[in-house]
């Protein structure tokens, strides 16, 4: 019974995080459908997760397999290599504007943890920025902490100014930062448990 | 070039009695040259029981300028090093080696030490200026600062690891102290020490100092053999650098406009950035 009730939590929890607006946005716009089972769905909101959902860039911690990170790389062409003797995923996602790589970390064969770092541009990070920080708004509540001003106006004022949120839940933890990095513009994020 | 006057109260403990070893060889004396008509390359003070830096590290040839609390003096076995009671005496170290000496009324001692190879350099940001006081970082912040962030470094980087293992991090810091590849050969205090020192160093501090284990380390280091086999990439470099050195100057007091202007453009000079990636 118990195993039923995760998996149902998990599922709900991962359909949830598909569906925030903006997770998709850092990987590409056509992601959602790449990747979504049930296409442009509006976003989950009248339902209440029974557990904490723990999102991680539309991926749920503690439920996403490997298998289906391998599918959603292959689905996106998305370079990946095994690291650490199998236990971490390094991808690269290329595009016009951006180029992100993806550290996907595994308790088994369930994702435990992503970490991501993402050049782009000053407009690019701080755009980024705000859709990353309201889709996990929309599911977490505030963020436990937020410093900087994460305006590409505020960041561009000089190297190493930053902007970052932080969500903590129980088990859960994100972290999102736009760092400018005086030849360009970071993103990254991080989600463990 | 420019006088150092370094309070390295933080770092320095006090030190235990030693008896100073006599010199047997034979070196051309250090000499006693007029204050007045030199640029010393460090000063050397007194802070409570303790010379100030300690050690001191310069190249042949340099003039170390000695200021002396009341209380305090220099008396050492090496012919020419002796500093009066509260005097003010600049000495020129010829020939490279290690000097030692001793406060006469209280035996604390402090170390000289001379090199025969250029001039140690100046660090990446010595010249960087703070908006928040005109000075560079390490006169800004000051050795006790430097040190919380050094801490602050480490601290931040073993929550990483609790949190994300060796995801993102690699092996720059799990094979601490393993010897494989060589370039994590030292322990974890080693690291630390190093670290500070160069920190220190880089931002204008002097170049070498007594961390908080009570050894000495130097400030210049080789930053390719020191990355040598830990295969960091760029986007390794860039959330290490927005993750870990961002907060931890921030957390520490370092401001906006500082971190900008007088840390910055040590950590995203390319040059700076190629000595770690991709060795």
């Amino acid at each position: 019974m118990r195993r039923v009730l995760l998996a149902g939590a998990g599922v709900l929890g991962l359909a949830v995080a598909i569906h925030v607006p903006g997770m998709w946005t850092a990987l590409g716009a056509d992601a959602k459908s790449a990747f979504c089972p049930f296409g442009a769905a509006p976003r989950l909101a009248t339902r209440s997760a029974p557990t904490t959902p723990r999102p991680a860039l539309g991926f749920t911690l503690d439920v996403t397999t490997r298998s289906e990170i391998d599918a959603w790389a292959q689905a996106r062409g998305v370079t990946c290599q095994a690291r650490r003797g199998g236990g971490v995923l390094e991808c690269e996602q290329r595009a016009a504007l951006a180029t992100t790589t993806l550290w996907f970390r595994f308790a088994g064969t369930t994702l435990a943890g992503i970490q991501t770092s993402r050049r782009t541009t000053a407009d690019g990070v701080a755009t980024a920025f705000a859709e990353t920080e309201a889709a996990l708004t929309t599911v977490l509540g505030d963020p436990s902490r937020r410093q900087g001003d994460p305006a590409a106006s505020a960041l561009a004022r000089g190297a190493l100014r930053q902007a970052m949120v932080e969500y903590r839940a129980p088990a859960y933890r994100a972290v999102v930062r736009a760092t400018n990095m005086g030849d360009g513009f970071v993103l990254t994020e991080s989600y463990a448990n | 070039m420019r006088t150092l006057v370094v309070f390295a109260f933080a770092l320095v403990g006090c030190t235990p009695e030693t008896s100073i070893r006599p010199d047997t060889k034979a070196r051309t004396p250090i000499q006693a040259v007029s204050c007045a008509s030199v640029t010393p390359t460090v000063t050397v003070m007194t802070f409570g029981l303790a010379y100030s830096p300690d050690p001191t590290t310069v190249a042949a040839g340099s003039i170390v300028q000695f200021v002396m609390a009341p209380q305090h003096n220099v008396t050492s076995s090496s012919p020419g090093l002796a500093v009066g009671f509260g005097a003010t005496t600049c000495l020129e170290f010829p020939e490279p080696g290690t000097y030692t000496f001793e406060c006469a009324s209280h035996k604390f001692t402090g170390t000289v030490i001379v090199t025969d190879g250029p001039e140690v350099p100046e660090g990446p940001g010595a010249k960087l200026v703070c908006p928040s006081s005109g000075r560079n970082a390490f006169d800004t912040y000051g050795v006790a600062a430097f040190v919380a962030v050094n801490e602050e470094i480490f601290t931040l980087v073993l929550a990483d690891l609790d949190a994300n293992g060796t995801t993102n991090l690699g092996d720059s810091f799990t094979k601490i102290g393993t010897g494989i590849p060589p370039s994590t050969s030292d322990d974890l205090a080693t690291f630390k020490g190093k670290l500070a020192a160069f920190l220190v160093w880089a931002y204008g501090g002097p170049a070498s100092i007594t961390y908080t284990d009570g050894k000495p380390y130097v400030g210049p280091q080789d930053m390719v053999i020191a990355h040598t086999g830990l295969g960091i990439t760029s986007a390794q470099y860039d959330f290490f650098v927005a993750n870990i050195i961002v907060p931890a100057l921030t957390n520490k007091g370092v401001t906006g406009d500082d971190l900008a202007m007088c840390f910055a453009p040590v950590v995203t000079a390319p040059t700076f950035k190629a000595t770690m990636v991709g060795k």
